[in-house]
């Protein structure tokens, strides 16, 4: 028996950057043009010194309580983020005492940008399968709004910060659960999203630090987010559908099996794109960027806790989850609901300080 | 049926009169992205799949992600 997911939950920051404040630093046009291809009209945004684990935290916190689940019953803790604490040590060993998980509880982060779900339910699913693991939870979180400078309005006015929790545990219906993955990299695009100077390859350092403008006026230094959002969106519309018909042929399915198919949020248009590319049927997409913003890894996530909240998940229904980003990398992961499903957990989302 | 130059340099120029929303634009292969304010990250996206759906072509990620001149666009076409 494979993996299933059976709670999930999400937590964003309660402050919100508009399109006004937006429009007041950068002017009407290029706003207005970033938000007709994007769609997204607001973003959630983590304040100083809210950290993704803090979110993680709140939405693992808002999750255990709401559906009574003991912490002592946990031995699994996935943090899957580009933005942890710290680099040494381990975010998800800090969150592992901070939820008061017990000491045997496997606890690890995963490097992985808005790809990041299908990867850790990959790795949750073979440690659950394997027996390693009982019952895991799975942290998707990012602030990506704090490595993004202030002045760079093509990925401020795309970004939000949120979290989201998985718990998983063996099924026990047959046939559900988590029924297939599809993982993979292309390397040669790792400059089209970078943070270059991030780690050992280029240290921080005054020339680190200095600030550039792009041709489009946007500001950024390579201690900054960047990305080369042209090719980062054209790899997405012409390449993601081949690899989705691809795993769909590898899994003997067909578009019209899935019951819904969630994409990544990173913007309005690359969703249609890919849908329509697809011929994904109106009933079978689902959406939510607008009020929140691209979550970087916590997007799929989340539209995916979304979706169970209003009431898009059916017992017993077939969802696909496909997820891409910086790498590049990209990652599918293929749920069957089970036919006693239990109700979404309707907490709050809204990150409140502890 | 193949294009002649001045039929694909007619086509690239109605893709980019309407990307830029600049109706009188007199497209030249120079035309680039320094003179041209309007020609930002979402308008060279416009720019490319309205090329790609106009020609039949496919243009490669990594020439997407260089492109700042015209004349690099119409370098590709069949």
């Amino acid at each position: 028996m494979p993996a299933v997911i059976s709670a999930l939950h999400y937590c964003v920051p309660a402050q919100r950057l508009t399109q006004a404040e937006l429009t007041a630093r950068f002017g009407a046009g290029p706003v207005q043009s970033i938000a007709k291809m994007s769609g997204i009209l607001e973003r959630r945004v983590a304040p100083p010194g809210v950290t993704a684990a803090d979110l993680a935290y709140g939405a693992a916190q808002g999750l255990l309580t709401a559906r009574a689940v003991d912490p002592a019953t946990i031995d699994l803790l996935i943090f899957a983020s580009q933005t942890p604490d710290y680099q040494i040590p381990a975010t998800a060993c800090v969150l592992q005492h901070r939820l008061g998980l017990r000491m045997d509880c496997a606890a690890f982060d995963l490097n992985q940008g808005c790809s990041a779900y299908p990867y850790a339910l990959a790795v949750a699913d073979g440690l659950i399968t394997s027996r390693v693991a009982k019952r895991a939870l799975v942290l998707n979180a990012d602030t990506v709004t704090h490595v993004i400078h202030p002045q760079d309005r093509s990925l401020l006015a795309l970004h939000g910060d949120g979290a989201a929790v998985t718990l998983l545990e063996l099924a026990n219906e047959e046939n559900t659960g988590l029924r297939g993955f599809a993982l993979g990299s292309d390397g040669s695009g790792a400059p089209y999203i970078c943070m270059p100077a991030s780690g050992a390859r280029q240290p921080r350092s005054e020339a680190t630090r200095r600030e550039k403008s792009d041709e489009a006026g946007n500001v950024r230094t390579d201690e900054h987010l960047g990305m080369n959002g042209p090719a980062v969106f054209h790899f997405s519309v012409s390449r993601m559908p081949d690899i989705i018909r691809g795993a769909l042929q590898k899994w003997g399915l067909t578009v019209e099996d899935l019951d819904l198919v969630l994409l990544h949020q990173a913007n309005r248009m690359m969703v249609d794109l890919m849908y329509k590319s697809l011929k994904i049927a109106e009933d079978k997409r689902f959406y939510f960027m607008e009020t929140v913003g691209n979550l970087a890894g916590a997007s799929v996530a989340v539209v995916l806790a979304e979706a169970w909240r209003q009431g898009r998940l059916k017992p017993g229904s077939l969802t696909l989850l496909v997820a891409f980003g910086n790498g590049l990398s990209w990652g599918l992961a293929l749920h069957r609901w089970p036919r006693e499903m239990p109700p979404p957990v309707s907490a709050p989302v809204d990150y409140v300080a502890e | 049926m193949t294009m002649t130059t001045e039929e694909k340099h007619a086509r690239l120029q109605e893709i980019f009169r309407e990307a830029l929303d600049l109706p009188d634009l007199r497209l030249t292969e120079d035309f680039s992205v320094a003179d041209c304010p309007a020609w930002d990250s979402v308008a060279t996206v416009q720019i490319v799949l309205a090329t790609e759906a106009a020609f039949n072509v496919r243009v490669p990620t990594e020439k997407v992600a260089t492109l700042h001149r015209a004349g690099d666009l119409l370098a590709l076409l069949p």
